[in-house]
């Protein structure tokens, strides 16, 4: 495989990556759970791998994976009723905070001051658009009253998410350098 | 770790067309958001109920309402502050904290919620995976993304058992002399857990180039569609379904808008 930029062009490896990727959003949603939130039940850690697929994959990827993985999660943690809310808000968030990163990346260096605005403007990003996403959500679901119960939850889930992210994403590219590659 | 969420059986649910389901499923759902009587959805909710213990078991349908339990007390508590129409039950500091319109709208609620929960679990309790996604493509999923859904389907037991394989493997480090962590300290959980979570992604991601080119290999990516191995009825065959399933729409509708 010597030009791995043109291996990720291909419509086999980006199928391959998103497949992936999705389930990985799935086990990281499904097996770790913390329960506070009653209307979803639990916090997880599948924001960890939404911010991941953003970081490293890109916007599309991350659209794809945060969709289908969360949804899945949903389903086969007994919350199927939020698979379909899920799958848009988690997109919407993954595919926003591909380009976020994609624009900071263009400008900021890869030193402490940059990953730390990356990680603020990304966590900024991805908690506007999940925590608002299911809150409107949960206002036509269950009212406002007990969707406002889910926002707090949803904020500490960021932050677990954008700190796991970056955190992952450094060690990933450290341990498997070609993974620079995979972006598109 | 529990994948799956199909319950084999042999009931009038289980042998229907995906597809019909799917669409009843939509339907139904679309119907919780219609400004029924508050009655009307606890009629099409007990219909909804009954299908469950038909298809499922009477036990196995209770599952689904005791996770939402919590959350439909909440629901009765904190819908009714935000109205302050109708009757006046309960009033702090002259307040309307709980008058009829917040009750008639904290019942709304509750029953669209239960309805919705019911319907999602019974229909993924009847359907199997392969079946829903067949019927998504019906409705116009492309090739492309069926293929990466049950790519997904296909991978989530693989990462599980990285995942699990790879936290035995962490636990077995341990010694006697390794530091207690407490069950509430979530800094340091969080952290031991992350050197969990950057072995299994590097694993899972190591696998994508592999999977990639199998997929290759297999003609993925070209203007021809290979064939399929699992094929739904054609709409013939369907027929008989389909004029069965009318009458239940048309008494359906009936119920809800006369």
């Amino acid at each position: 495989m010597s030009d791995s930029n043109k291996f990720t062009d291909t419509a086999a490896f980006r199928i391959a990556a998103i497949a992936v990727l999705s389930a990985i959003v799935t086990i990281f949603t499904v097996a770790v759970r913390i329960p506070i939130a009653p209307t979803r039940g639990y916090i997880n850690l599948g924001d960890v791998a939404i911010y991941f697929a953003a970081f490293v994959f890109g916007p599309v990827s991350a659209f794809l994976a945060g969709g289908i993985g969360t949804a899945f999660a949903d389903i086969i943690g007994g919350y199927g009723q939020w698979a379909p809310i899920s799958f848009f808000v988690h997109g919407l968030q993954g595919f926003l905070l591909g380009i976020v990163y994609n624009l900071i990346l263009s400008r900021e260096k890869n030193n402490a001051a940059g990953i730390f605005i990356t990680g603020l403007t990304c966590f900024l990003t991805g908690t506007i658009i999940m925590a608002s996403g299911y809150f409107l959500a949960g206002v036509f679901m269950v009212g406002p009253g007990a969707a406002l119960v889910e926002v707090p939850g949803n904020i500490i889930q960021n932050i677990a998410g954008v700190t796991g992210g970056l955190v992952l994403t450094l060690s990933v590219r450290k341990a498997y350098p070609p993974v620079v590659n995979f972006r598109w | 770790m529990f994948t799956e969420t199909y319950l084999k059986g042999n009931s009038v649910l289980h042998r229907l067309d995906p597809r019909i389901k799917l669409f009843f499923l939509i339907f139904l759902s679309a119907l919780f958001f219609v400004p029924l009587s508050v009655f009307k959805y606890y009629g099409i909710l007990l219909f909804i109920f009954a299908s469950g213990i038909y298809s499922a078991g009477f036990r196995d349908v209770l599952k689904p309402v005791k996770i939402i339990a919590p959350l439909i007390i909440l629901i009765m508590l904190l819908t009714p502050p935000f109205h302050s129409e109708g009757t006046v039950y309960l009033a702090i500091n002259g307040r309307p904290f709980l008058t009829s319109a917040g009750l008639y709208e904290s019942f709304h609620l509750a029953g669209r919620f239960l309805g919705l929960t019911l319907l999602f679990y019974i229909f993924l309790r009847t359907t199997k995976i392969e079946d829903f996604i067949l019927a998504l493509r019906f409705f116009g999923l492309s090739y492309r993304m069926s293929l990466m859904i049950s790519l997904t389907v296909r991978y989530i037991p693989y990462i599980s058992s990285i995942y699990e394989g790879t936290l035995d493997a962490h636990k077995m480090r341990l010694t006697a002399d390794s530091p207690y962590i407490s069950k509430w300290n979530f800094p340091s959980r969080f952290r031991k857990l992350l050197s969990v979570l950057t072995s299994v992604m590097i694993q899972a991601v190591k696998s994508i180039p592999a999977l990639a080119m199998a997929l290759e290999t297999r003609g993925v990516g070209r203007n021809n569609l290979p064939g399929r191995i699992r094929k739904m009825k054609s709409l013939k065959e369907l027929r008989g379904e389909l004029i069965l399933s009318f009458p239940f729409i048309l008494i359906i509708v009936i119920y809800s808008f006369l």
